[in-house]
C-alpha cells in the first residue's frame, strides 16, 4: 500500500448550509483561466536538482 | 533541498505559506557507522515513528528547544551494507539529517545522512513535478508558436496549493467584500468541509472553486452549520483580485 500523509487518508465530506447558484459573468473556474491569468495566479511544482536553492 | 519544491507566480506567491505548514515526505539514504543486523534497523525505524522528541540542529531558523515532531510512518526501501535507502512522511518542521543522527545514537554506533529528496510536500507530489528545462521548453512553446498546451500541463492555478486545507464556499454575494479584506460572517456561507477546527487555517472559495483568501476559523464546522449571524472566519491574505465579484 502507498503510504499517505493524513491529510491524504482523510475522506473530505462537503455539508451544504446554504443552497446557491453562481452567476456565470462573474469570475471562471480555474481549469478554465486564460493563460496570462493562469501565469498570473499559477503555480509549478519543480523538481529541483541538487546545488544551491 | 533537492526534489519537489513546489513555486508560487506573481500574484500567487504568498500561497506558499499553507505548504510550510504542511506534511512533507522524503526520500534518502542514511550510512550507519557499523554493520546492524537488517532487525535491529526495523525495530529501530518504529522507534522514530509517531511522537518523537528531536532537538532542532545549531543552524536552524527556529529556537533550539526540544521539541515534538510527528513522523507518520518510516519505511526501510533497501538496506547496502552499511547504506540504508529510506522514505519518511512527517510534520512539517522535522529536521531529517538529525532524525538520521538520533537513529545512530539509538542504535549506539553513529549514522549520518548521505543523500536527501524531497518526494512531497503537501499537495505536491515529485511524481508530478517539472524541471525548469521543461518549464523553460514550455514557455518558449507558447511564447513563440502561440501553443499553451504544455504550458498548461506545469503552470497549475494557484488553488492546487489548498488542495491539502479544509474549505468554506462562499455565496457571490460575500465575495468582493472579502477581495476588499473583511472577515467572513455567517450569511455569507454556501458549503463547508465537515472536519474544520477553531482556529484553523480554511480556504475560502467561490462556488466556482476559485480561491479567494485564507481565513483563520472562529468556529469548528458543527459550528458554523448552527451559525446564523456573525463572524464565522478572520481574513488573513487575500489572493482574488477586487470587483470580479460586483
Amino acid at each position: 500500500m502507498e503510504d499517505l500523509l493524513p491529510f491524504e487518508k482523510v475522506k473530505k465530506e462537503t455539508i451544504v448550509k446554504r443552497q446557491a447558484e453562481t452567476n456565470p459573468d462573474f469570475g471562471c473556474k480555474p481549469e478554465e483561466r486564460p493563460v496570462e491569468q493562469l501565469i498570473k495566479y499559477g503555480v509549478v511544482n519543480i523538481n529541483k536538482p541538487s546545488g544551491p536553492t | 533541498m533537492t526534489g519537489c519544491l513546489p513555486i508560487a507566480l506573481d500574484k500567487a506567491t504568498r500561497i506558499v505559506q499553507t505548504l510550510l505548514v504542511a506534511g512533507k515526505e522524503y526520500v534518502g539514504i542514511m550510512h550507519l557507522h557499523k554493520d546492524v543486523p537488517r532487525e535491529e534497523i526495523e525495530k529501530a525505524v518504529k522507534d522514530f515513528t509517531g511522537k518523537i522528541n528531536q532537538l532542532p540542529p545549531r543552524k536552524s531558523a527556529v529556537k533550539r528547544q526540544l521539541r515534538q515532531r510527528e513522523v507518520y510512518y518510516f519505511n526501510v526501501l533497501e538496506i547496502d551494507g552499511k547504506d540504508i535507502l529510506f522514505k519518511v512522511g512527517c510534520q512539517a518542521g522535522t529536521y531529517i539529517r538529525k532524525l538520521v543522527f538520533d537513529f545512530g545514537r539509538k542504535l549506539n554506533i553513529g549514522a549520518h545522512m548521505q543523500e536527501l529528496i524531497r518526494s512531497k510536500a503537501g499537495p505536491f507530489s515529485i511524481k508530478d513535478s517539472f524541471t525548469l528545462h521543461d518549464l523553460k521548453d514550455a514557455f518558449t512553446l507558447y511564447k513563440k508558436n502561440n501553443n499553451e498546451e504544455e504550458l498548461r500541463k506545469i503552470i497549475l492555478p494557484m488553488e492546487k496549493a489548498t488542495e491539502h486545507l479544509n474549505k468554506i464556499w462562499v455565496t457571490d454575494s460575500a465575495v468582493n467584500n472579502l477581495c476588499h479584506g473583511s472577515d467572513l460572517y455567517a450569511p455569507g456561507v454556501s458549503k463547508i468541509h465537515s472536519t474544520i477546527e477553531r482556529n484553523e487555517l480554511v480556504a475560502v472559495m467561490t462556488l466556482k472553486n476559485e480561491l479567494i483568501c485564507l481565513a483563520e476559523t472562529e468556529l469548528n464546522s458543527e459550528r458554523i452549520i448552527g451559525k446564523q449571524k456573525g463572524l464565522i472566519a478572520k481574513t488573513k491574505k487575500v489572493f482574488m483580485e477586487r470587483n470580479i465579484y460586483h
